[in-house]
């Protein structure tokens, strides 16, 4: 498959107000991307449209926790676009806490941000990235390949997350869309601001040894991310070093999605590009030519 | 570690009423255990409450309703005593493309199969840790390797997986232990459900017949009572899946290993430089242990639990 230049390429970015969302954001626009900044209406939004100050840079504000509010922006994002050429599903959250005791409120906040969230930014980019051939990526966590205590239901969002990628490339596979996820260990953001002030992670941090705590600066992060995008990566791992534990559990994701497509299974995924989305507004032509 | 007795112990079983909950809860009456039955109020769950007479408890409850799970759970320890075991498997799937799957379908999924799994969980480990017992969650091949075609559940199958995963790490200072199933087809309603989607069932005509096969509820549920009794940490069914959770699995155990060295093993429930590092198996292995002390009454279940070693038995003196 052709890597992709993100040069003039229109790209929907969730979660876009976070540590590591403002940064791919600032990437995106530096490759000479069009970015639809995704996230929660708010001033930080605000903030980062300003800081950003760039013509390719647009807020488009929705709550990812709500489906029709995310259809709808990257409906909107898309019409502004013509089109969409790939997106990256960003938003999470942590909330720290035994997950045997984790409050019902605390749980939901973050199945519904990370799970739901991922799931609704993915099924509202498709169609739009459907018809530009695209590329669409998630960001998980190794947290989610092996769980790291005390970090509530957060671990089991992530591990879905990573689970819906996977997925979705065994049932892209006769589309020119391609999907793929970055599962990043600690990055030194706000969130892992929030983990190291829980009492118990930072008296644990301290006495564990940095290289297993050590944070990936939010800039390498992104950088990270938009490699994904352009390569079209199926899987990425940062800091590379935790690569070896998620090593098996990828393999034989590959081995299966390989395997899936010599079974009768294969004949009954969906072909061809998406369906056109009910206002005609962008056909399939226009992507073509940009 | 020792077997785990189920003889006259209470055993949640979620999903009670379904093809492979009905056939754990009375594999569990065969060898002497008082299954709990968790499942939605109604015919069905009446209908296995009704065929394993007085020894089983129904606890009535929607598994999506953390309120309910809690207080069903807790109202039928007041009967048994206690819980020493639990088998959560309450779940459900939706066949359909990812992208194609509607929103309440895709929360169906995700509301039973994670919150239902987790909820109960978070009710079953305290009476569970009393009784030093063990907790079995029920998740699927398809939560390691996806299978396309069936919705968001792959992903609900890896956050048990997941789920599973945590509550073990931390319960590593706890008389408590937790463990996973990973199942393929088995011969219920749900594995029909699915091949009631054309495209499923004409793919699983042309493939291989190993891959697809279903096997039967009984036989999964002899091999999860058993492995419930042997404190087993990883249990497949059918026995070929085994390779394909081992990597899973040893990453897992190295890292419960590596975390058991770090710093962070004094920061969980149990731990800390002035409690013991491994808790006495107080009550955990005779017949009638658990029954020493009563499990709390539910009323305290209102705020978060900081420690379960704080927590003091409330309902001590309550209950029958």
């Amino acid at each position: 498959m052709s890597r992709r230049h993100l040069d003039g390429k229109a790209v929907l970015l969730s979660g876009a107000t976070g540590g590591i969302g403002r940064e791919v954001a600032r990437l995106l626009l530096e490759r000479g991307a069009r970015v639809a900044l995704v996230s929660r209406p708010s001033e930080r939004l605000d903030g980062l449209v300003a800081d950003l100050d760039s013509p390719d840079a647009i807020a488009f504000a929705a709550d990812v926790t709500d489906r029709a509010e995310v259809q709808d922006a990257a409906d909107r994002a898309a019409e502004r676009f013509g089109g969409l050429d790939a997106a990256i599903a960003g938003a999470g959250v942590v909330l720290t806490g035994t997950i045997a005791e984790q409050s019902e409120e605390d749980v939901r906040r973050v199945v519904d941000t990370n799970l739901y969230g991922t799931l609704w930014t993915l099924q509202a980019a498709l169609p739009h990235v459907d018809r530009a051939g695209g590329h669409l990526l998630a960001v998980a966590s190794i947290a989610g390949i092996v769980p790291t205590p005390l970090a509530g239901i957060y671990p089991a969002t992530k591990a879905a997350v990573g689970e819906v990628i996977a997925q979705l490339r065994m049932e892209l596979m006769h589309r020119p869309t391609s999907a793929g996820v970055v599962y990043l260990g600690m990055v030194d953001t706000e969130m892992s601001t929030g983990v190291g002030e829980d009492e118990r992670l930072h008296r644990a941090m301290e006495r564990t040894p940095s290289p297993l705590t050590g944070s990936l600066k939010a800039e390498d992060a992104a950088e990270r991310i938009i490699r994904a995008v352009e390569g079209r990566q199926a899987a990425v791992v940062a800091p590379v070093w935790q690569l070896p534990l998620a090593v098996p559990q990828l393999g034989l994701q590959r081995v299966v999605e390989t395997g899936i497509r010599v079974t009768a299974l294969a004949r009954e995924l969906p072909r061809g590009r998406a369906a056109p989305p009910e206002e005609p507004g962008g056909d399939a032509g226009e992507e073509e030519r940009r | 570690m020792s077997r785990l007795q189920l003889q006259g112990q209470g055993v949640l079983v979620t999903g009670a009423a379904g093809g492979i909950g009905a056939a754990v809860a009375r594999r569990l009456v065969r060898v002497g255990a008082r299954p709990v039955l968790l499942d939605v109020p109604g015919p069905r769950l009446d209908a296995i409450a009704d065929e394993l007479g007085s020894v089983a408890v129904p606890a009535p409850a929607d598994a999506r309703d953390r309120d309910q799970v809690v207080s069903a759970v807790d109202a039928a320890c007041e009967r048994t005593g206690g819980l020493v075991g639990a088998v959560i498997g309450a779940g459900v799937v939706r066949p359909e493309t990812l992208i194609a799957q509607t929103e309440a379908d895709a929360r169906l999924t995700i509301d039973v199969n994670v919150y239902g799994t987790l909820w109960s969980f978070q009710a079953a480990m305290p009476h569970i840790d009393r009784a030093g017992g063990h907790a079995l969650a029920l998740s699927s091949i398809a939560g390691i390797a996806p299978i396309p075609l069936s919705g968001v559940y792959p992903a609900t199958k890896a956050a048990v997986d997941s789920i599973v995963a945590s509550v073990r790490t931390e319960a590593m200072n706890r008389p408590a232990s937790a463990g996973v199933v990973y199942l393929a087809a088995v011969d219920t309603q749900m594995n029909r459900d699915v091949q009631a989607d054309e495209r499923a069932a004409r793919a699983a005509e042309h493939s291989v017949g190993f891959l697809t096969r279903a096997i039967s509820a009984e036989t999964v549920a002899k091999r999860i009572v058993r492995a419930l009794e042997r404190r087993r940490r990883v249990l497949t069914a059918p026995r070929w899946l085994a390779p394909t959770v081992w990597p899973q699995t040893i990453a897992r155990a190295t890292a419960e290993v590596v975390l058991g060295r770090t710093g962070l093993r004094d920061e969980l429930p149990g731990g800390g430089p002035q409690a013991p590092r491994q808790i006495e198996r107080a009550h955990g292995d005779g017949p009638g242990a658990a029954h020493a002390e009563r499990p709390p009454a539910g009323g305290d279940r209102g705020e978060p639990i900081r420690s379960r070693d704080e927590r003091p038995i409330v309902g001590g003196g309550a209950g029958s």
